[in-house]
């Protein structure tokens, strides 16, 4: 099917506003009498609270107000669970939510005591050193296998352990697969946490209208509908009385999918105890401990192979770091479970983890939500054991590759979803031949990297493949309205972060009822505009509600054919729709604008025919059966400095292939954005936490983001494996740029320093790491030859 | 954090032990001491401003002495805390005589810092608390010199440090021990300033 507009880079819609500064922001927003909020936050990772005393900050001239966890009487309660464990036999799991003010005890560095209400942040901020609050520290949990520890402090005294959750998965059966095994890998694996750092931190503002019973709430949130329904049930209002807005959000990746977050819940509370509105910005310091985290994890891996390279099963037992509190669930390390399996065939899977409660921020999904970790082990194991076998890294994933004809492909377990993990289709060699090709593999290895090696440089190069779990339900849906201009107005529930939507969901639209892109007006993230959704999450924007815009659009379209061809006394087979009108196939001439159509389907008189409906309007949703899966090559050329152990990237190659594209500006603008991020995850950041539970490094001084000179120009390919599972035949793009980045490092720079035959287990890596690994590895190497001497 | 070292006063042992137990010298030696005062027997409190790196503030600090064993040795128990964090832990003194009417001191230090001041200025969190111990070691000294040669008519007064003096000697030895460790970091900071003054005359060429 050709089409006019899907598959076209479209210069984004939204960009204009962004651009010239016109965008609303939660900060932009500005309103009369507007009171302001400062947190008192715990600076004890782990301590009983003894005493709070406010009473200095209420008399300090400017504060309104200041409540602590006392004064907030029954609206005091922990959060909603978010996600509920999927349905997995014998597992384990216990639910321990956040609240909002801490009221016996810290349980991670920063968590709120108390809410200071200002006439100004200033002055809020002042009052902040009047709030006595007395705590008796206890020892902190820190590490994630010493909290299991039977004598470990607990976290949470009605628990008997710290032990969150346990979930064990299986397929086929891993012991069976010794008797055929030539060789059996073991690896520890090691994931550390780091911050999503979005460019704009989380903020709420708040406003009460007593007169009008109405609550509208500005909130940096990923998920706009379902925070409306949460606050409207716990501050007992209507559904109808509370409007949340999203309005633009500079960058979200999962912290701001997290949900009724303690200042998301007090800030319209305040609003309406007040009855004034009330603003809360996160300033940066707080972003580093009270916006959630990622990425603890310790897997104990082994892979089974057959001499000639063939996976015959893996094992992985993990812990998963899930910080003070439990609210999303187990979507983190359910992710990395079934992650792990990636393109490859693997007939026997056991997979055990053990999620652990510490003091330190909560985690919940941030770009690639465990899959990275999942995506770790398995290409780590395949690097191991190629070199063990003496088979080419890329031949060896070749060799494992499911093939298109495997396609549904079960691998009969549980994923994020709930549903089976099933890959709906793909088709992976290709991906893995383009990528070899524009980095030019082959002879990277014949040639230059014995001419560059001559030259004294430790170059190396890396391929590693993916696949991401993408665009799972429940829903999502969008109502389309063709006006009397003759343009056309989409709302659909889910926020925007910055992915593009005003344009991607506009061109599914134009490309159905033959108007510009430009002239689709997209409205998204208001819940006053649209009733019905989820949010964006999971990679699932363009699949969800991408596809419940195509079919609201197929919907007016429709319509349009049917009015059209009662006025112009034609067949609907005999029209035309382009334009911005409908017109006869054999005679041009005869024509009605989309304006004149919109104006005649909702006149002033006459009648609307029973059974039939005014305007030209549609809404429809679409909820996928289960997830669809995206997936890809990346390859990576890079040098490494033998003096300062700094990793210079001379080039980065992406093969993705999310099936049908829709922008692939947009698509390649999403993968370079998740690249950085990764790149920022393998060798620069991490987040450091003293053995007290107190973070060292909640500065961008000390937490180190990659900038432009760290990260190069992706060069992109796209491979276009239509999805099965929806009409468009997409499949979601969000996370994969940053999930196998850490990998592909980690196998680089071994290449790079293959004289040291280094064996790097862990992500993030850093110049110091890298410095002391290599030492590590030099000490062993002198102790196996004097062994053998 | 841990700091722990050794000092020599020019004094007999009694003189410094004396010296270390006056709440008046010591709030006039103590870097940032704003006040400094004696609330019972062994007890004392004040208010210290402290900076570090980009963290700022005043705290106010209870310090009780205890295992006094004049003039030898002592342990010092500090809770402090402010706006920007706390730091509470144990402080060990050990005076030992030494030749030609010196005094030894050992001093070791066990601290817990939390809050802002470790989350944001952990980077130069020991380099100035290295910095304020030599400081205020010094500063005791000179006190102490003061106070020996007082015993004779033409006795030089003991001045204490301004603020300003006090924030200088301590980024002298924040570089002093960045460019000691990382001769990168003395580069990059030159490298920063040859850019900076070239914008400088850049722009008022333009």
């Amino acid at each position: 099917m050709g089409t006019t507009y899907i598959g076209q880079p479209v210069l984004r819609n939204e960009d204009e506003r962004l651009l010239t500064g016109q965008a609303l922001f939660t900060d932009d927003v500005h309103l009369p009498g507007m009171l302001h909020v400062a947190f008192v936050r715990g600076e004890h990772a782990h301590g009983r609270i003894l005493k709070v005393d406010a009473s200095a900050a209420r008399s300090r001239p400017g504060v309104i107000a200041v409540f602590t966890a006392e004064d907030l009487g029954s609206y005091w309660q922990p959060g909603p669970l978010l996600v509920p464990p999927p349905p997995i036999e014998r597992l384990t799991f216990h639910q321990r939510t956040q609240v909002p003010l801490a009221k016996d005890k810290l349980r991670h560095y920063g968590e709120a005591v108390a809410a200071i209400v200002a006439e100004s942040r200033y002055l809020a901020e002042d009052a902040i050193a009047d709030v006595i609050v007395e705590v008796d520290p206890l020892d902190a949990v820190v590490d994630m296998e010493k909290a299991l520890e039977p004598g470990a402090p607990l976290i949470h005294e009605g628990l008997s352990s710290n032990l969150a959750a346990h979930v064990i998965q299986e397929k086929g059966d891993y012991h069976s697969v010794f008797p055929g095994a030539d060789v059996v890998i073991k690896k520890r694996l090691l994931y550390d946490r780091g911050t999503a750092a979005a460019m704009e931190n989380r903020g709420v503002v708040a406003q009460w209208d007593a007169a009008g019973q109405q609550l509208t709430v500005w909130d940096t949130t990923q998920a706009p509908i379902p925070i409306r329904n949460g606050l409207a049930r716990m501050l007992g209002l209507s559904e109808s009385q509370v409007r949340v807005v999203a309005p633009f959000i500079g960058g979200g990746f999962g912290p701001k999918i997290m949900m009724f977050y303690p200042e998301e819940v007090l800030i319209p509370w305040i609003a309406m105890q007040l009855k004034r509105p009330v603003k809360w910005i996160e300033d940066r310091w707080e972003n580093f401990f009270a916006t959630t985290q990622e990425r603890g994890q310790i897997h104990e891996a082994e892979i089974a192979l057959t001499a000639d390279g063939h996976i015959l099963g893996v094992k992985d037992v993990f812990v998963h770091d899930t910080g003070a509190y439990d609210p999303y669930g187990l979507t983190v390390p359910i992710n990395s479970q079934c992650t792990l399996l990636g393109p490859y065939n693997v007939p026997n899977y056991y997979s055990e983890f053990k999620a652990v409660f510490t003091n330190k921020p909560i985690v919940t999904p941030y770009r690639g939500a465990g899959r990275q970790h999942g995506v770790f082990v398995m290409e780590r194991l395949l690097d191991f054991a190629a070199k063990e076998l003496n088979i080419d890294r890329a031949e060896i994933r070749r060799r494992n590759y499911l093939s298109p004809g495997d396609f549904p492909h079960n691998h009969q377990i549980i994923y994020q979803d709930f549903a089976p993990l099933v890959y709906d289709s793909g088709n992976y060699a290709p991906a893995l031949d383009k990528a070899m090709e524009m980095i030019g593999y082959e002879k990277f290895i014949t040639e230059e990297q014995p001419r560059l090696r001559a030259e004294g440089k430790q170059a190396g190069i890396g391929i590693v493949s993916y696949v991401e779990g993408t665009g799972i339900g429940p829903y999502e849906g969008a109502r389309v309205t063709v006006e009397a201009s003759g343009k056309v107005c989409l709302a659909t529930g889910v926020g925007t972060q910055g992915q593009g939507h005003f344009t991607a969901f506009a061109q599914v639209v134009a490309e159905q009822l033959g108007v510009e892109v430009k002239d689709v007006r997209v409205v998204t993230g208001d819940t006053r505009e649209f009733n019905w959704g989820t949010g964006t999450f999971a990679s699932r924007g363009a699949v969800v509600a991408g596809n419940a815009c195509h079919a609201a659009a197929r919907m007016v379209r429709n319509k349009i054919l049917k009015l059209a061809g009662e006025i112009l006394q034609a067949s609907e087979e005999e029209l035309i729709l382009e334009g911005g009108r409908v017109y006869l196939r054999n005679a041009p001439q005869k024509a009605i604008t989309l304006g004149d159509l919109a104006a005649r389907a909702n006149p002033l008189r006459g009648a609307v025919k029973p059974g039939s409906e005014p305007g030209l309007e549609a809404t429809a949703y679409f909820g996928p059966e289960r997830g669809c899966t995206a997936s890809g090559v990346h390859a990576l050329i890079l040098e490494v400095d033998p003096l300062t152990m700094m990793v210079e990237i001379q080039r980065y190659v992406v093969v993705h292939d999310c099936g049908r594209v829709i922008n692939p500006m947009i698509l390649e603008g999403q993968i370079q954005g998740g690249v950085a991020q990764g790149i920022g995850n393998a060798f620069y950041e991490q987040l450091v936490f003293a053995p007290n539970g107190q973070l060292l490094n909640a500065s961008f001084m000390d937490y180190l983001l990659p900038t432009a000179s760290e990260v190069p120009n992706i060069e992109n390919a796209h491979i276009e494996t239509p999805s099965p599972l929806n009409p468009l035949g997409v499949k979601g793009a969000g996370e994969a740029g940053a999930i196998p980045t850490g990998a592909l490092f980690a196998q680089a720079i071994e290449n790079a320093l293959r004289e040291y035959d280094l064996e790097i287990c862990e992500i993030p890596l850093s110049p110091n790491r890298l410095f002391d690994l290599l030492g590590e590895r030099v000490k062993q190497n002198i102790e196996i030859s004097i062994s053998h001497e | 954090m841990k700091i722990e070292g050794e000092f020599t006063f020019q004094g007999a042992r009694e003189r410094v032990w004396e010296l270390l137990q006056d709440p008046e010298v010591l709030a006039q030696t103590l870097p940032g001491t704003e006040k400094l005062e004696k609330t019972g027997e062994d007890q004392y409190e004040s208010a210290m401003r402290v900076q570090v790196g980009p963290v700022n503030g005043v705290f106010s600090c209870k310090v009780a002495l205890k295992d006094k064993q004049p003039p030898e040795r002592y342990t010092m128990l500090v809770d402090s805390k402010g706006a920007q964090g706390f730091a509470n832990g144990a402080v060990q003194v050990e005076l030992i005589a030494a030749e030609s009417n010196a005094t030894l001191m050992k001093y070791q230090a066990e601290l817990q810092v939390g809050g802002r001041l470790a989350g944001v200025g952990q980077r130069l969190l020991d380099t100035v608390g290295r910095s304020m111990t030599r400081q205020a070691l010094e500063g005791l000294n000179r006190a102490l010199q003061a106070r020996i040669s007082g015993d004779s008519p033409a006795a030089p007064a003991y001045t204490a440090p301004t603020q300003e003096e006090f924030a200088r000697a301590v980024a002298k030895d924040v570089f002093r021990e960045s460019f000691r460790s990382r001769p990168v970091i003395w580069i990059a900071a030159a490298a920063v300033i040859v850019l900076f003054l070239a914008w400088i005359i850049l722009s008022t060429i333009n």
